[in-house]
């Protein structure tokens, strides 16, 4: 090309020289015919320059039905060489069959490497050696019918050389070259879009199935409010509704049907804004009124247009009666929680009520524990009595039988024999006292005047009193209601106290024995304790007091001095059950006793008797 | 001077050996002593005591067995008897006296007591 392009030129600047030669040669053919041929140089000249002219005119002709030539030539090899390339390097097989042998005439690169095989190997197989869906008469058939048709288009499968198994769809025509039919193939290679195909296949039938077996309806719905379609929750819910029917959404979900859009409808919204949207229906069906959760979700097309909405539908009209229940019931509570509150904040006597009350409840497990323990001791000590009484007796009598044998003079011996004694009796006081404590003694409760058993008592412990020099002052209330009591434990229980209060002051004092009418305050005299079994606050009682001003009773032990064997007096002196006996009596008349007392300054006894 | 027969019946066999010794030593007293109740009538009987002295609480037969035995026999129905016991409360002593028993001693008992009692359940008779 590079050259005629350099010939051209030439050319292009020669034609006018040419066209001046073959002038000038007819002008010398002219003139020499003008000049009736005298002189032949100039003829043969002019006949030498016309042919010169000719053969110059007659060359560029030439030149360019050459060019001409070659560069229809290139174009053709250029095409050939486009069309080379497009068929070696296209994506899909092609191949051209004999249609007698269906052995390949011609075949790209990628038929051999879609089926493994080399070009030499391609080249001698046949299509029954890689064609497994169709038999060799099948495949022949076929080919038959393409030359019938002209084309064909259709999906086979083919093993390749390593055994693997490509699904081809197949493009098939006839075409005719060199003036022969050929049967040209286009191979395309589908294995991976089938298993692709496969497998969404699959996964749309999973969640097919999920979203029928989800247990709650899922119905996709169109902008006009149409339904495109339910799952089988749905279709259970609304039996009525076939698929196959345009249905309206708010007539079909509906029974009775309604006209117009439901108010709530969070669908309208999906499809408005293209958003999430969430409500709760109260959807009429067949005379109830059913409440279903419903969430829209937007179904948008590649620009982003919202084509339809998902509902997602959930019944929940029994946990919706299940919350209102609760909620009741909460509501409740709260009212009750919200008045025991106010009581509480209003009144602080409630809270002081249950202390009370758990104060009493204490001391009531702590009474009757206690009433358990004076029974044992009861029962053992009534035991004791008669098993220790009996030695007793005996070593009793053995004395009373030596103080009769035993000559006057033998005084150490006789004094021996009345420590002996004296030490049986105290024996036998110990015994005593434990069956008086351990007894409870049947009453026989009287009308009594306090004031007549408490001068009684006095007069009995009179003589101890005033030998230790003890000045009693009496401050007995008038005209004191009568109490109904047994007279001779009363007076027991008055012995006991100022025979206490005698001997806590060995070396003179003062007693105070006082006896008033009293109403009641339950913050005072610990009665609040018990009130609600003896006393109340506000009621009538008669108190005893007696105080002393001895030497008075330790902070450490005042708690103890009512528990039986507890005493502070010499082992000789007193059994520690006085006390005990005096509670056990007080109580029995279903009154109180308490103490109290101050080192070395006296102590006072406060009896309440219920009137 | 006739010494007057006291019958004592108690399990306690110190305790009888005791009451007999004291008593007979005062030289007034024949002391016949029983530590089991069961043949009381036929000692009765044999023995015809001036008072029995009769402990309330015996492991096979207790006093009130015996006194109402004793009531219901033309032997023993005009002795007088004196229960001994180491309980002594008021429901005992009534149960005693309804009994016919003419007195009541509580363990341990003073030999100055018992002797007192007998004497005066003796003149009673």
């Amino acid at each position: 090309m590079k050259s005629s392009g350099s010939i051209r030129p030439f050319f292009k600047t020669a034609r006018p020289v040419i066209l001046f030669i073959l002038v000038v040669a007819l002008l010398t053919l002219l003139a020499s015919g003008m000049w009736s041929c005298h002189d032949h140089f100039w003829q043969m000249l002019a006949i030498f320059v016309a042919v010169l002219g000719i053969l110059a005119f007659w060359n560029q002709k030439l030149y360019y039905e050459i060019r001409r030539s070659k560069a229809a030539e290139a174009a053709l090899r250029d095409t050939e060489i486009r069309y080379r390339l497009l068929f070696e390097y296209s994506p899909d097989g092609i191949v051209i069959l004999d249609p007698d042998t269906a052995r390949p005439i011609e075949f790209n690169e990628t038929a051999c490497r879609q089926l493994g095989y080399s070009r030499e190997e391609f080249a001698r197989l046949s299509v029954s050696d890689f064609e497994i869906t169709e038999t060799s008469e099948e495949t022949r058939a076929r080919i038959a019918k393409v030359i019938r048709a002209g084309r064909d288009d259709f999906e086979t499968r083919h093993r390749t050389k390593q055994g693997e198994i490509r699904n081809i769809h197949v493009t098939a025509q006839t075409i005719e070259i060199m003036g022969r039919l050929v049967y040209h193939c286009v191979w395309r290679d589908i294995t991976e879009r089938k298993n692709m195909e496969q497998s969404l296949r699959g996964s749309e039938e999973k969640y097919r199935s999920i979203v029928d077996n989800i247990g709650i309806g899922v119905a996709l719905i169109s902008p006009y409010m149409e339904i495109l379609s339910i799952n089988s929750q749905m279709k259970k819910w609304n039996p009525h509704i076939d698929p196959k029917h345009t249905h309206i959404c708010y007539r079909a979900f509906n029974n009775p049907p309604r006209d117009s859009i439901c108010i709530y409808c969070p669908t309208v919204k999906t499809l408005k804004d293209g958003l999430v949207h969430e409500d709760i229906t109260e959807t009429p069906m067949n005379g109830q009124v059913f409440n279903y959760r419903i969430i829209s979700s937007p179904v948008k097309d590649e620009a982003g247009k919202v084509i339809a909405a998902i509902e997602m539908v959930e019944d929940i009209t029994e946990r919706k009666k299940a919350q209102e229940k609760i909620s009741e019931s909460l509501k409740e509570e709260i009212r009750s929680r919200q008045i025991v509150i106010s009581m509480l904040e209003d009144n602080n006597q409630v809270r002081e009520r249950l202390e009370n009350s758990l104060k009493k409840l204490q001391e009531t497990q702590a009474q009757l524990v206690n009433a358990e323990k004076m029974k044992a001791v009861g029962t053992m000590a009534s035991g004791i009595a008669h098993e220790v009484k009996n030695p007793l007796g005996i070593i009793l009598l053995g004395v009373n039988y030596f103080e009769g044998i035993l000559p006057p003079e033998q005084a150490d011996n006789r004094k021996m024999l009345q420590m002996m004694k004296e030490s049986v009796e105290r024996a036998d006081s110990i015994v005593c006292a434990l069956l008086d404590f351990s007894r409870a003694p049947a009453l026989k409760p009287e009308k009594q005047e306090i004031n007549a058993i408490i001068n009684t008592s006095l007069e009995l412990v009179q003589h101890k009193l005033k030998l230790h020099s003890v000045e009693i002052t009496c401050e007995l209330g008038k005209e004191l209601p009568k109490l109904f009591a047994d007279k001779g434990k009363i007076e027991q229980v008055f012995v006991n106290l100022l025979n206490n209060a005698a001997d806590a002051m060995p070396k003179g004092g003062k007693l105070y024995v006082r006896s008033y009418l009293s109403r009641l305050e339950a913050s005072e005299n610990k009665v609040g304790n018990r009130e609600e079994d003896f006393f109340r606050p506000g009621e009538e009682a008669i108190i005893v007091e007696v105080e002393d001003s001895g030497t008075g009773i330790d902070g450490n032990v005042i708690d103890k001095i009512f528990d039986p064997f507890f005493t502070t007096k010499n082992r000789t002196e007193g059994t520690g059950l006085g006390l005990s006996i005096i509670k056990n009596i007080i109580e029995m008349h279903k009154g109180l006793i308490s103490v109290e007392s101050k080192k070395g300054q006296g102590t006072k006894f406060t009896i309440v008797f219920k009137v | 001077m006739e010494k007057k027969k006291v019958m004592i019946i108690d399990d306690e066999e110190y305790f009888l050996a005791l009451v007999k010794i004291n008593l007979e030593s005062t030289g007034k007293y024949e002391v016949r002593t029983l530590q089991e109740a069961r043949d009381i009538l036929s000692q009765v009987e044999s023995y015809k005591p001036d008072v029995i002295l009769l402990d309330m609480l015996m492991p096979k037969m207790d006093g009130v067995q015996v006194c109402g035995m004793l009531n219901d026999s033309p032997a023993g129905k005009h002795i007088p008897i004196i229960t001994l016991s180491a309980s002594d409360t008021t429901e005992d002593r009534l149960k005693m006296d309804k009994m016919g028993v003419v007195d009541f001693l509580a363990k341990p008992i003073e030999k100055d007591e018992l002797i007192a009692k007998i004497e005066k359940a003796l003149q009673n008779r």
